[in-house]
């Protein structure tokens, strides 16, 4: 073939590919970076994971899709005051800081990457007319991790737990637990899956629809419930982010009423939730600070029983701190 | 005429790329030693190409290759120190400055002389080694080096700064084959 043979339109397609040839030449100069990117684009995983869509397991008070790693250990203590601006409550309280709403210590595991279990125990929370002293136990399992190249857009956690109360009998504080009731009515369960999507590298979204389920609820009130959540988390520095919350309940609830005679209490109104902070991270520390209406730590105790509101000035304040423990630290390798 | 081009260029390439010797699985490690906490990390699959004709080196690796026993440590190092999402590789690229003769087997001290770039922020440097040539090919080659962390923009905040070196020793070492075109 030869330019001499072709008629003028592909001669000057003929000269276009040739300096194009020429130019693909001029790379030739670099061709050892060349080689070195080519090997490096080989090794390339197919697929690469979204990293660290939250930085914790949990966001405020609910579960986030991370996980433990694994054989690591991650210790939390979260602590809810009192109320920061009811009338003629919080001023003797100094907004709250002399009250304790809740407390929860759990201990977490990972067993592997993707699943881990845990203990806790919160307190209960204090106004709420459920069972206290709750001791519950949770097993997580990451079903989907989010790849950057958003051919999977979500992860996807299932949590399961199951709570028991070791509240005393007591007539007259309890409306809950009567005397000499089976154990079984001390329980409750809840199921939940997990839904989130890192959307840009500062901003992650999760959806979270739960499902709770209390062995022994009053008259008036059902024991299955559904909720759904809607989590975000937003990076405003480099180790801050600002951290967000909001559990509705879905449909009727059944039988259940808003402000009428519930549970033997009068005037007793259900609000959804809505929990704002802070979240600061230093090596192995995560530290959050937070606003909440919810007054419970544990999603049997705050999902089903909130009392509170944020409109009457029942927010309170609270903090979370988690550490994580990396266990079987490899002595060998680090003599070499 | 478009054959006799095609001809002569891959006869350039398959040229300049008879003197390339490649590793594909180099072992980059470091650490960081302070009294609080020793730290250190591997990466397998740093690459490495060295031309026998102008003595050109070029190492590269991908940040998310180093594996660290602590896992959270490794998202940390990604995310907050290295930035890898942003800055996903680090580069060296030199040129030996010693004539080597690669006719003569033997172990060779060489001095790299070029610039490492690594958290997107470039630093001439001149670091020693060591070559080893057998056949009429170089074999393997290894070295370590400082770096210092405020050299590459590399913070650490004051809350942690007592476990993290402000020096990090780093060794590597690449075993080199020829290159050939898949």
């Amino acid at each position: 073939m030869d330019l001499f043979f072709l008629n003028s339109k592909q001669q000057t397609q003929m000269k276009k590919i040739l300096f194009l040839l020429m130019v693909l030449s001029a790379r030739f100069s670099f061709a050892q970076n060349d080689i070195v990117d080519d090997i490096l684009n080989e090794q390339k995983p197919k697929r690469e994971y979204v990293a660290y869509t939250f930085k914790s397991t949990r966001i405020i008070n609910g579960h986030s899709i991370e996980m433990v790693k694994k054989n690591a250990i991650d210790v939390r203590i979260s602590h809810r005051f009192g109320d920061i601006a009811v009338k003629g409550v919080s001023g003797h309280t100094l907004g709250g800081i002399d009250n304790a709403s809740d407390i929860l210590i759990s201990v977490e595991y990972g067993i592997l990457d993707d699943l881990s279990i845990g203990v806790g125990r919160t307190k209960g929370g204090t106004a709420n007319v459920g069972a206290k002293e709750l001791y519950n136990g949770y097993i997580k399992y990451r079903a989907l991790k989010q790849t950057t190249d958003f051919k999977y857009p979500m992860s996807i956690t299932f949590v399961a737990n199951a709570v028991i109360s070791s509240q005393k009998f007591d007539p007259f504080v309890s409306t809950q637990l009567m005397k000499n009731e089976p154990i079984a009515h001390r329980a409750s369960y809840m199921l939940q899956g997990l839904f989130a999507c890192k959307a840009t590298p500062w901003l992650s979204l999760q959806l979270s629809p739960t499902f709770i389920w209390r062995n022994y609820v009053p008259y008036n009130d059902v024991n299955g419930m559904f909720f759904l959540g809607f989590s975000g988390r937003a990076k405003v520095a480099k180790r801050t982010a600002i951290i967000f919350e909001y559990f509705t309940a879905l449909g009727t609830m059944g039988n259940r009423q808003y402000g009428g005679f519930v549970r033997g209490k009068k005037g007793l109104d259900y609000y959804p939730n809505l929990h704002v902070g802070v979240e600061f991270e230093t090596g192995g520390h995560v530290f959050a600070v937070n606003l909440t209406n919810s007054e419970g730590l544990i999603e049997n105790d705050f999902l089903p029983y909130n009392t509170k509101t944020w409109s009457a000035g029942q927010i309170r304040l609270g903090f979370t701190i988690s550490r994580i423990f990396q266990l079987g630290k490899g002595s060998k390798k680090a003599k070499k | 005429m478009r054959s006799l081009l095609f001809i002569v260029l891959s006869i350039a390439t398959f040229h300049l790329q008879a003197q390339q010797y490649v590793c594909k699985t180099g072992k980059a490690h470091f650490f960081s030693k302070t009294a609080m906490e020793d730290i250190e990390a591997t990466s397998n699959q740093t690459v490495c190409a060295i031309n026998t004709e102008n003595q050109k080196v070029v190492a590269k690796l991908t940040i998310t290759t180093f594996k660290f026993h602590d896992k959270l440590m490794e998202e940390h190092f990604n995310e907050n120190y290295m930035e890898s999402d942003k800055i996903p590789y680090s580069t060296l690229d030199a040129v030996i400055k010693e004539k080597i003769d690669f006719s003569k087997d033997g172990v060779y001290d060489v001095t790299l002389v070029g610039t490492l770039d690594l958290h997107g922020v470039k630093v001439p440097r001149e670091i020693k080694g060591k070559l080893t040539v057998k056949g009429g090919a170089p074999v393997s080659a290894s070295s370590d080096f400082m770096v210092k962390l405020a050299d590459h923009k590399i913070k650490i905040p004051s809350v942690v700064g007592v476990n993290i070196a402000e020096e990090l020793k780093v060794d590597v070492a690449f075993d080199f084959v020829k290159y050939e075109k898949k």
